[in-house]
């Protein structure tokens, strides 16, 4: 063991393979705070050039991107409302919040360190116990998985700051939106209106944008043009987001607010962690569950969507959590929890490795290399986002009136650069439209994302569930894990119904 | 009618109406049929549950407007939005958005975003000036194009300019 420990590290620690990891965080980092792009899509772009670098290398750069594309996504979303990844998404509901209240130097450092930790967790439990804790998420059947997608659905549906009727409205509409297109078992295709362009459904990225970026910027435009009309410079809210007045020696994270931020930070680690390794349940579930959990167990659950540091570090933490715990389904099983995950196997794949069982038997050493690149990443990404953060933080705090501009350019082409599609760009403008429209009518966005998110997932737990029943609704509430989740869901609606009306 | 009632009244009304267009849809539109579980499960779930939650808003806005709270359905911290000023800002930039994508597809990329950017500093920002005008719109086409073409390789069709 210890032999192998020494191999490993001698692999890990080699002087390009940490050049490699630096490169990498730095390149995720800048990636993921534009909006539109993502580690993701960078690891993708960069899948080819795996050929020509030695395996630890090509892993490093990897792991890397990765790494720094996690923390780069809450960037763009607490900067400028838009979550660079999806996993950001559940950041973006405190982080732009609190960034808007003059706090973005707070906010930033919250979300690095609570990424940092929920990472750090997440990575040491794929080291320690990835084939225990992959045996149970493995245990889910279609119809937990069901569960879990409307226990997930309907708590941040309740947790929408109280309007849980129309939480579960927009949540049906992300529901919907995600079935058009073909249906995955007949083929046929459903809601496209007759439009063939809409046959390969909707891709994540416009919807996303659209949803959150888009609104947000013509929102925040027409508070513009208002003040433009009107003259109004008075607004205390809008001040904060002008460069004047701004003062980073008193936006810093004390120890005091780090502290508080622990609990949240903990939940997300160990959410973000399960979530991680149940096969397709992703970052921006795990994020959104955290989120919703922190909330509950907060002492100031009032705070949350208003800029809670406790909002930000939960979803943060939860959401990077995912980070190592992905990897185990992958490194046990062969199976790609997520998209990252299947990125990666595509990596094995290319480097003559094949993931599954077999992967750690035969790679032993480059795979415990990898387990260190994992930790080490994880230092770099604190350093190197520790020393950015405050250049982050000024770029944030540029007058809006030329940054919101920019960023409806940015996400227009970053839109049509994910994947050189026409219809995307569409897409993105139409989401924008119905983002406005929900906005004014008050519903709450983060449900629809999320429906549109795990969509074709429930749907597919659904059907499962339905043909093993034989077509009988009952086969839902036939396991005990099942029911578990519907008690739960069933009685967090009641308690928030009444006491936040109660509030009231 | 305060503007909170006829809020909760057209947002009840949006899903009632989406949940019972898509069951009408359901009821009689062409779905290929599927063994066991048919294919319109999961939206025919969805609008469902559209139609209970616009039963539901309803319920409240009786149950709140009975009991004069019609405070209660608002959402806490919530604004009035200034329906003209977003009204405006979403033609300019949603309508601006798809003649600059136009104009990216068929002029050119770098082009079309100096201009585009340029005549939403002037018609957005607050206190532009002539040389903010003159600095910033460049300074973003160059970004774009370092960005999209030069790192990313972002392919667009032939265009007039560039």
């Amino acid at each position: 063991m210890l032999d192998l420990l020494i191999e490993a590290s001698a692999l890990a620690f080699h002087p390009y393979v940490l050049m490699y990891v630096m490169l990498g965080v730095l390149l995720g980092i800048t990636l993921g705070a534009i909006p539109g792009l993502s580690g993701d899509m960078a690891i993708a772009l960069l899948l080819p050039f795996v050929f020509f670098l030695e395996p630890a290398m090509a892993m490093g750069l990897l792991v890397g991107i990765y790494k720094g594309g996690l923390f780069g996504g809450s960037i763009a979303a607490i900067s400028f409302g838009v979550p660079g990844t999806p996993g950001a998404a559940a950041t973006s509901i405190d982080g732009y919040q609190a960034k808007l209240k003059g706090k973005p130097s707070k906010a930033l450092h919250t979300a690095l360190y609570s990424s940092v930790i929920g990472d750090t967790t997440s990575d040491l439990v794929l080291i320690f116990i990835a084939v225990p804790l992959a045996a149970v998420a493995l245990t889910f059947g279609p119809i937990e998985f069901f569960a879990l997608y409307a226990f997930s659905l309907i708590l941040i549906a309740a947790l929408s700051q109280g309007m849980v009727a129309k939480g579960l409205a927009v949540a049906a509409i992300g529901i919907l939106l995600a079935m058009i297109g073909r249906d995955p078992i007949t083929g046929a295709t459903r809601l496209t209106f007759g439009m063939p362009e809409l046959s390969g459904g909707l891709s994540l990225i416009p919807v996303l944008i659209g949803i959150f970026a888009i609104s947000e910027v013509v929102v925040q435009g027409s508070k513009l043009w208002r003040r433009k009309v009107d003259k109004l410079m008075d607004d205390v809210a809008e001040q904060a987001s002008l460069l004047q007045g701004y003062d980073i020696s008193k936006d810093k994270l004390t120890w005091a607010e780090f502290k508080f931020t622990l609990k949240a930070t903990y939940i997300g680690a160990a959410v973000g962690t399960f979530i991680g390794a149940l096969p397709g349940a992703g970052q921006s579930l795990a994020a959104f569950m955290s989120y919703g959990l922190a909330q509950r167990f907060s002492r100031k659950p009032e705070d949350f969507g208003k800029g809670s540091l406790e909002g930000i570090a939960s979803a943060e933490s939860g959401n990077s959590a995912t980070a190592g715990s992905t990897f185990i389904p992958l490194f046990a099983f062969g199976i790609p929890g997520s998209a990252t995950a299947a990125l990666f196997g595509a990596a094995f794949i290319l480097m003559g490795m094949t993931p599954g069982p077999s992967l750690l038997t035969d790679n032993t050493e480059i795979i415990y290399a990898l387990f260190l690149t994992l930790i080490f990443a994880n230092l770099v990404n604190l350093m190197l986002g520790k020393v950015l953060l405050p250049y982050y933080s000024r770029i944030a705090m540029i007058q809006p009136g030329f940054m919101i501009p920019g960023v409806f350019i940015l996400a227009i082409v970053g839109t049509y650069a994910a994947n050189n599609s026409v219809v995307d760009v569409w897409v993105l403008l139409f989401a924008g439209a119905l983002g406005v429209t929900l906005r004014l009518m008050s519903f709450p966005l983060a449900p629809l994302v999320l429906g549109f998110i795990i969509g074709p997932g429930a749907e597919r737990a659904l059907r499962q569930s339905m043909i093993m029943g034989g077509g009988d609704w009952a086969v839902l509430i036939k396991s005990p894990i099942a029911i578990g989740f519907y008690v739960a869901a069933f009685a967090l609606i009641l308690l928030f119904t009444f006491a936040l009306r109660a509030k009231k | 009618m305060n503007r909170t009632i006829v809020k909760e009244l057209l947002s009840a009304a949006v899903m009632l109406s989406l949940g019972i267009a898509g069951l009408i849809h359901i009821q009689y539109g062409a779905w290929r049929p599927a063994p066991l579980v048919p294919s319109y499960i999961m939206p025919q779930t969805a609008y469902y549950f559209l139609i209970g939650s616009g039963l539901w808003v309803l319920a409240m806005l009786g149950f709140f407007t009975l009991r004069k709270r019609e405070s209660a359905l608002e959402r806490p911290g919530a604004k009035d939005q200034d329906l003209v000023a977003i009204g405006l800002s979403s033609g300019l930039m949603l309508g601006g958005a798809i003649i600059y994508f136009w104009l990216v597809l068929n002029l050119g990329l770098i082009v079309s975003t100096v201009a585009f950017n340029a005549v939403l500093i002037a018609v957005l920002a607050p206190k532009v000036s002539l040389k903010g005008l003159l600095i910033v719109p460049p300074l973003m086409g160059a970004a774009v194009w370092l960005l999209f073409i030069k790192m990313i390789g972002m392919t667009l069709p032939p265009s007039l300019l560039f």
